[in-house]
């Protein structure tokens, strides 16, 4: 049984407009997702901006209402409209966010912003509770002279830091993470990875790692998936994505990012272009009318692509060939 | 996990460390607004006015027995001032200028004040709760906010003065709370609209907080400097209401002495020439308590917001 099991989830929100301000249509940021995450592993969802990643990070933390579509942790699903049920809910499942400055209270010191899910969710002492705050900055790998500052004295690294450090006070199962590392430099990016990795490895915690940035989610990932307008077009492992990739569009999006490799600058480039005209060409077949991808397909154990349903339907016969 | 026993830090430590937060920690507000009424001269002088003044006509008004003052005595039939004994002179029931300023200006500060603390603490609450749940909530907070916007308010409140037939300072003063939260509420709802689309609320609902906690715990401390401006400014509108009100007659009952009724005797042209004692030194106040309130709101706003500040260092 995998830890968490979101199914079919949508997030639409609506559009007033007109003289009675009537819901005249449909933002459908997230439109039938549905993937797996299973103990102690990390999950990438990648995607370009607006392609609904984040909103399906918030929608499985709870903070987005979704709007259809069933959330399953450990097998039972999850009313978030509960208070009871969401509280014990959200020890679990813990959230980093993406800007780390607007994520810590800028009139509360560091040792308030730590306690806040320990006083909620365990009641310690104010002993136990100073102690384990401590204990969590450790794991961050910041001294207990953070204790009593604010968050404006730290640097954005720092910070992000102690946002990781709030969300791992609880031991939570699953952090989902919303491009952590994305607003961060390139040197302070790796410490906060190399961070995330080590809560991993010691605590067995898994990740939704939501990023745009390959390089990132190939370092951390084992499993990953591809979000283009809502819909996932490919989930597969590190290796099914990276190596072996059958959608177009996830073949355009690995073909950008950037290589230095001055000598075969100009191969790349015409590789590169040779990508973009299949894309073109292929665009048409691989989306529907309204410029939606299809549903997924599997193609082997562990790889899932959104292929046009000619393709589809081919696939299933060489594999029930194969079976 | 590393035993506890290695984290533990002797407690003289964290205590060396608490003092030092202490030292570095951000000047705390009340120091920022001092450093800054220092730095503007005008200010600080507005502000020693009104504190002097309202401690003075707080302490003064004790040692006067209104009944006694407001009895009608023929003799000192419009004394001019300091005839008699009468420091400002006296009006047509021979009631001394003076004594009536001490006193009602007592009162209509005392009126403006409680307005105040009822309004603001009310408009606040309403602008909280209504900008953060957002949704149906908000939809009928702020249907019942326009509903009351539609009423004319001065009007309103003549009517409910004179149904009620016993009222005094404090009926006056919650009559004319009903009225006063609005422009508060609509204020701060829009700080919190903004305020809670921030991710630090966010991380508080996902640690599980509740959602009052959230309001007024998280949210509120963030927007503190705009309720201080707001509320400072409000106070000086509010003197105003009061005085208005009993100006036209409406106010407090005609034996309450008040800044509003010794403006009232500029409605005879005779006093507005002659005897301009009547009535000139209650306006006098009036407009200084004014301009020295909104002298000190400045202030607070400025140091409410760094890149306006005056004060150097710190």
């Amino acid at each position: 049984m995998s830890l968490i099991e979101v199914k079919d989830l949508q997030v639409h929100f609506p559009i007033r407009s007109g003289f009675w301000n009537r819901i005249t249509d449909q933002v459908k940021a997230v439109d039938g997702v549905s993937f797996k995450i299973n103990a102690g592993e990390t999950f990438g969802l990648v995607g370009e901006s607006g392609s609904g990643k984040t909103t399906t990070g918030r929608a499985v933390v709870g903070l987005e209402k979704a709007t259809g579509g069933q959330i399953l942790y450990q097998g039972e699903n999850i009313a978030l409209n509960k208070p009871k049920e969401r509280l014990n809910y959200n020890q679990n499942v813990q959230m980093i966010f993406q800007d780390s400055l607007s994520s810590l209270n800028p009139r509360k010191r560091i040792e308030t912003i730590i306690a806040e899910p320990l006083r909620n969710f365990q009641k310690l002492d104010s002993e136990t509770e100073k102690i384990r705050v401590l204990q969590l900055l450790d794991i961050v790998g910041l001294g207990p002279d953070a204790l009593y500052k604010y968050p404006h004295q730290f640097s954005g690294g720092q910070r992000q830091r102690i946002g990781i450090a709030r969300a791992v006070a609880t031991n939570p199962k699953l952090i989902i993470a919303d491009e952590p590392v994305s607003a961060l430099d390139l040197s302070v990016q790796a410490q906060v990875l190399n961070f995330l990795k080590k809560i991993q490895r010691e605590f067995g915690v898994s990740y939704l790692f939501i990023s745009h940035d390959l390089g990132v989610v190939r370092h951390m990932c084992d499993r990953l998936a591809i979000m283009n307008h809502g819909r996932l077009v490919e989930v597969g492992s590190r290796d099914d994505i990276y190596n072996h990739p059958l959608h177009i569009y996830t073949q355009r999006l690995l073909e950008a990012i950037p290589q230095v490799d001055v000598r075969h600058r100009q191969e790349r480039q015409q590789e590169r272009l040779r990508i973009e005209k299949i894309y073109q060409e292929q665009k048409n077949d691989y989306y529907d009318q309204a410029g939606m991808a299809y549903p997924l397909v599997q193609v082997s154990q562990t790889h899932f692509v959104a292929l046009p349903p000619q393709a589809a339907s081919k696939r299933k016969l060489t594999a029930q060939g194969v079976d | 996990m590393k035993s506890l026993s290695e984290q533990t830090i002797d407690p003289q430590e964290l205590k060396r460390l608490t003092q030092e937060a202490e030292r570095q920690a951000t000047p705390s507000a009340g120091k920022i607004v001092w450093s800054e009424f220092k730095a503007d001269r005008p200010a600080l002088i507005a502000l020693i006015i009104v504190v002097c003044f309202i401690v003075f006509v707080t302490i003064a008004s004790f040692f006067i027995n209104v009944s006694q003052m407001m009895n009608t005595n023929i003799t000192a039939y419009l004394n001019r001032p300091l005839q008699d004994g009468y420091l400002l002179g006296a009006d047509t029931g021979g009631r001394s200028i003076m004594k009536q300023l001490i006193v009602g200006s007592r009162n209509s500060i005392g009126i403006a004040i409680g307005l105040t603390l009822i309004s603001s603490t009310w408009g606040v609450a309403w602008g909280l709760i209504s900008g953060y749940y957002g949704g149906f909530v908000d939809w009928w907070m702020q249907r019942i906010y326009d509903f009351m916007m539609m009423l004319p308010m001065t009007m309103m409140i003549i009517v409910l003065v004179t149904i009620i037939h016993n009222y005094n300072a404090i009926t006056l003063t919650l009559i004319f709370s009903c009225f006063y939260w609005l422009g508060t509420s609509r204020l701060i709802r829009s700080r919190t609209l903004a305020e809670s689309k921030k991710d630090y609320v966010a991380a508080s609902i996902t640690s599980g907080t509740n959602s009052w906690k959230i309001i007024f715990r998280e949210i509120m401390p963030n927007i503190s400097s705009l309720i201080v401006v707001d509320t400072t400014l409000s106070f000086a509108e509010n003197i105003g209401v009061e005085t208005g009100l009993s100006y036209l007659g409406f106010g407090l009952p005609p034996k309450t002495p008040s800044l509003g009724t010794l403006i009232a005797n500029a409605n005879d042209p005779n006093n507005i020439t002659q005897y301009w004692w009547t009535w000139l030194p209650a306006a006098l106040e009036i407009i200084i308590l004014c301009l020295a309130i909104s002298y000190i709101g400045q202030v607070i706003r400025r140091s409410a917001d760094a890149s306006q500040r005056q004060a150097v260092g710190k």
